[in-house]
């Protein structure tokens, strides 16, 4: 009795290099055989999906990618499935980036699937490429009362008067929905300068860290919707009816999860072990 | 550039504002723009000099209380009917611009301190000297391809440009990020202990969102129909539930108390009531 009270005991001190090596092990088994699971879709995902359906065809939609690379696992596929959307249902729609990064993502993304999907640059899409964030604030309020006046040019310097798509845009009654891609806090400025005066419907796709915050915003109506994390982008490929990256990756993400809890519910047995022991 | 040179010649400083043109030259715009610097700076930096250590404080707690007061009463003045904007709009664009420069001083600071930081340890061969090195030469390298694919776009500096920026920035940065992964189980399964019944509460709330956000939730309550009463109990709903009400609830009072600390925290800046650390040093 005594050697299985002190077998458990240790159940609470494993060594951190076992759990590494674990969770490596664990992450990889599904990608390597290519496992699928269920994934049901949350009304959030059905909001974003829905918003994009409803974009008017008279108005552009603006996605905003504020992300950089240490969230790529989870914002990267979220893009892609909302910018494959707006191709499929001939969205126009225009990159507009508040991160360095984002704009090289953001840019690099709809290239990608404009090739893919046979679009062309400045009749489908556009990028206004990067500005910067300490003048995020401006931007937004200049863009809402004069877009072209704010943003002057795309990212290669052609000025907007010159771009097709952009023909008949104005001011932000001409934006459909904006989409903010983002592991940083401009929601809060969209809502606050653009949904507040404006009601431009907006979609949110976060990290999923950032996403418990965001329920207010959804249930006031301030986001039509939301992708949370890389399970949101899993969702909406399965909206899209694809499998791409993020389906195959939330199996990883579930034995990761599942590992996790495992993990915490053996370090209690350890503990709970060790807390009888001592008592008596 | 163009969009520059107005402003310039809007705001009217001496060299760029008077003796030159928007049709100037570029070069002459260049060299017009480090003369009015050095003569408007001169000039602000010598007034400033003038005012007693104490008088500095009160100057800079009018300028913050000024440029606070045009934000404050913008919002609160109705806009002009049929308009989204009222007299004082154009003032508040005009203090967005000057916090615009404020903040790019701070990115050439950053550079600077940078730039210092690893040059003197490499001067010195400090320990880890060659880390700075890297630092030095990713940073000229993803400079260099930067401005030569702006300059002379080709497929060859547009290719070096992404090669660099996928070899340099964008996979070490989302291993690094991934990293965490690791270190957040090892956290948790040292610090998810059972200790109160509250941390039993808070326990079986993350199993229950941990499982809803994942696929493998759904897998393990498939076998309940999702529909009625006993739908409710399907992990992907619970999990949902958790995080749309108890959730919410807690992140409303959470933010009201942000909030109110922030509002607080904003008027003591505005009316220069702030104390401590750098607010009380010698100007």
């Amino acid at each position: 009795m005594n050697l299985f009270l002190n077998w458990l005991e240790k159940l609470q001190h494993i060594d951190s290099r076992i759990l590494y090596l674990l969770l490596a092990v664990v992450l990889a088994i599904p990608l390597v055989f290519n496992m699928s699971l269920p994934i049901p879709i949350s009304p959030a995902a059905q909001g974003a999906y829905d918003a994009v359906e409803h974009i008017p065809s008279d108005k552009i939609a603006i996605v905003s990618v504020n992300w950089s690379s240490g969230t790529e696992a989870e914002n990267q596929p979220q893009m892609d499935a909302l910018i494959r959307h707006l191709f499929l249902r001939h969205k126009k729609f225009a990159i507009l980036a508040f991160d360095p990064q984002g704009s090289k993502f953001g840019e690099d993304t709809a290239a990608r699937l404009s090739k893919e999907l046979g679009k062309t640059y400045g009749k489908d899409w556009m990028d206004f490429g990067f500005r910067p964030i300490e003048n995020m604030v401006l931007t937004m309020q200049g863009m809402a009362r004069d877009l072209p006046g704010t943003l002057v040019s795309d990212i290669h310097g052609t000025p907007l008067s010159a771009i097709p798509m952009m023909r008949g845009v104005k001011d932000i009654h001409d934006v459909g929905l904006i989409a903010d891609i983002t592991s940083i806090g401009t929601i809060q400025a969209w809502i606050a300068f653009i949904y507040g005066p404006y009601r431009t419907p907006l979609v949110y796709a976060p990290t999923a860290v950032m996403a418990p915050e965001a329920f207010n915003m959804l249930d006031a109506g301030q986001i039509k919707g939301m992708l949370i994390g890389m399970k949101g982008a899993a969702e909406y490929e399965k909206l899209l009816g694809r499998k791409d990256f993020a389906t195959k990756a939330t199996a990883s993400l579930s034995t990761s999860h599942l590992l996790i809890i495992v993990m915490i519910i053996l370090g209690n047995v350890g503990y709970i072990s060790s807390r009888r022991r001592r008592r008596e | 550039m163009p969009i520059l040179r107005h402003i310039l010649y809007f705001l009217r400083p001496p060299v760029t504002g008077f003796l030159l043109h928007p049709s100037s030259p570029w070069y002459l715009w260049a060299l017009g723009v480090v003369a009015d610097f050095i003569i408007v700076g001169g000039i602000i930096f010598y007034l400033l000099k003038l005012i007693p250590n104490r008088g500095r404080k009160i100057f800079i707690g009018i300028v913050t209380f000024l440029c606070g007061a045009v934000y404050a009463v913008e919002f609160f003045i109705p806009s002009k009917a049929g308009k989204d904007a009222n007299f004082l709009t154009p003032l508040t664009q005009q203090v967005d611009m000057v916090t615009t420069i404020l903040y790019a001083f701070a990115v050439g600071l950053g550079v600077y301190s940078l730039i210092s930081f690893h040059g003197k340890k490499i001067a010195k061969m400090r320990a880890g000297w060659p880390n700075s090195l890297a630092f030095f030469i990713a940073f000229l390298a993803l400079m260099i391809a930067g401005f030569w694919k702006d300059a002379a776009p080709s497929k060859i500096s547009a290719n070096l440009y992404d090669l660099f920026f996928k070899v340099g920035v964008a996979n070490p940065g989302a291993t690094m990020f991934s990293i965490i992964g690791f270190y957040i189980i090892s956290a948790a399964y040292r610090a998810f202990r059972i200790r109160s019944a509250e941390a039993t509460l808070m326990l079986v709330a993350a199993f229950i969102v941990m499982l809803g956000q994942v696929p493998i939730g759904a897998f393990l309550t498939h076998q309940i129909p999702n529909h009625g009463v006993w739908g409710f109990f399907r992990f992907e709903n619970l999990s949902y539930w958790i995080l749309r009400v108890p959730n919410m609830a807690a992140q409303r009072g959470v933010s009201f108390g942000v909030e109110i600390g922030a509002l607080a925290m904003s008027l003591r800046l505005w009316l220069s009531l702030e104390r401590g650390s750098f607010f009380e040093q010698e100007l």
